[in-house]
């Protein structure tokens, strides 16, 4: 049955291999931006999503609590020693603010670095494929939200908006780590308070750590630093927490440092995220 | 009426899954993916295998088609790869359909040797455009066999549900 392969079947294979490079090209290089057809597909597919992702939610956070009644002994013993330190960092904090606030005012700044808003949205499907990690949040071009905002979720930062529709988008977890444009400009701030600049470029999946590259200073680093975003790149605030540090190597050729980093988000367990909204302009 | 029971039940219910498919990959990560594993829960292509043994070629590559770009378009955002390659697993399984007697046993394996096929053909196409480091026998031990233990198990539960759906949608006795 399967003698040759007649004029019409290989034209249409031939066409169809073409369509599919080519498909895959556009989307590729697209960065970001998708078309009204999809946008419209995608909301109505995020509508189903949430339906579903609701009562799922609820059930999660039962047996969590449930989960949570267990241990609450430990847990109680734990906060009480952390609460004590909070109160001092609190007071300092109220102190710093003030000051901060007067000198602002001072030199007439509008928006600096740090100022931002908050969009807080939820999750409604994650990409199960997982070879990119992506999550599909019930926020869209309608709430405000742009392409390359940064989200976060629990304590840190966790990836960046790669695609906005109308009502729902996705952001890419900064543990896909595409070397094109997921790459993440951090800092670290020492005691004595030098400001040590650095890209986290990679994830180590094995042990779950974010890798901190192109640190290009003599300044010795210390395991149990925060690490924190620069606000350096166009939309991402500054002092935005990604993690802490938890070793310090120097790089395969003995030039720059590198640094393990501890995330301080979680990536496996994500179901409320914060869009950070940035009000300083940038000159994209 | 018949008519628009046979084309709209198979729809409605790839919908589902497909919806299903993202949810659980959500709600259940903790257990889905661990240090060395990572279980991709495939709800979306048992139920396209199930309805390209039992429907008519046309409707059930139009199916794989729609939503195949629905799956590149809602979750992954690289348009191409899941089009391409559930119509492909389509055509393959008319082409094998011809050789075989379909019951729960034999679609079984035919299935999971569809989804080692799909599995890799996406883990090649990923590795050609850089977005994955994982080695062949990475990925080997760490997504494919775990993949194919879960969905095995997810086959079987769903394997009555959809015969009983296609009986439905089809109405006729079809005792397979």
């Amino acid at each position: 049955m399967n003698k040759s392969f007649t004029n019409k079947k290989l034209i249409v294979l031939l066409i169809s291999v073409i369509l599919f490079f080519a498909l895959l090209a556009v989307s590729l290089n697209r960065n970001g931006s998708v078309n009204i057809f999809q946008q419209i597909m995608n909301d109505v597919t995020a509508v189903a999503g949430r339906v579903v992702s609701k009562p799922a939610n609820a059930l999660t956070n039962v047996f969590e609590s449930v989960n949570h009644l267990l241990d609450t002994y430990e847990e109680n013993q734990r906060l009480k020693q952390e609460i004590d330190s909070v109160y001092e960092i609190q007071a300092e904090l109220s102190v710093t603010k003030e000051q901060n606030e007067a000198l602002k005012e001072e030199l007439e700044l509008q928006n600096s670095l740090t100022d931002y808003s908050t969009i807080t949205g939820a999750v409604i499907a994650r990409n199960p494929d997982s070879w990119v990690e992506e999550v599909i949040v019930d926020r869209g071009s309608q709430d405000g939200v742009e392409l390359g905002m940064s989200v976060m979720s629990g304590q840190g930062l966790i990836g960046r908006i790669s695609e906005v529709n109308p009502t729902s988008s996705k952001v890419r977890l900064i543990s896909t780590m595409d070397q094109r444009n997921n790459l993440v400009s951090s800092e670290i701030i020492t005691e004595e308070g030098d400001v040590v600049h650095g890209v986290i470029s990679a994830y180590e999946a094995e042990t779950g750590r974010l890798i901190m590259n192109q640190i290009t200073t003599n300044v010795t680093l210390e395991p149990g630093q925060q690490v924190v975003t620069s606000g350096l790149s166009g939309k991402t605030p500054r002092s935005l927490l990604i993690g802490t540090v938890d070793e310090v190597t120097m790089d395969n050729f003995g030039l720059s440092q590198r640094v393990y980093v501890v995330p301080a988000g979680d990536f496996n367990d994500i179901r409320y995220v914060s869009i950070i909204d940035r009000h300083a302009e940038s000159e994209e | 009426m018949i008519q628009w029971k046979r084309t709209l039940i198979p729809l409605l219910t790839l919908f589902c899954l497909f919806i299903f498919d993202g949810t659980f990959a959500f709600v259940f990560r903790n257990q889905l993916a661990g240090d060395n594993y990572l279980m991709v829960p495939r709800l979306l292509f048992i139920g396209l295998l199930y309805f390209s043994f039992r429907l008519p070629k046309n409707q059930a590559m139009y199916l794989a088609m729609l939503y195949g770009f629905l799956y590149d378009s809602y979750y992954t955002g690289i348009l191409g790869i899941y089009l391409a390659f559930f119509a492909l697993i389509v055509y393959t399984v008319f082409y094998l359909k011809k050789f075989v007697y379909i019951n729960l046993g034999t679609m079984g394996m035919i299935g999971i040797v569809m989804l080692t096929l799909l599995e890799t053909l996406v883990y090649l196409v990923y590795q050609g455009i850089d977005l994955t480091q994982v080695t062949w026998s990475g990925f080997f031990a760490a997504r494919l066999g775990p993949t194919l233990l879960l969905n095995g198990i997810f086959y079987v539960l769903l394997y009555f549900p959809l015969k009983k759906i296609t009986d439905n949608a089809m109405e006729e006795a079809k005792m397979i």
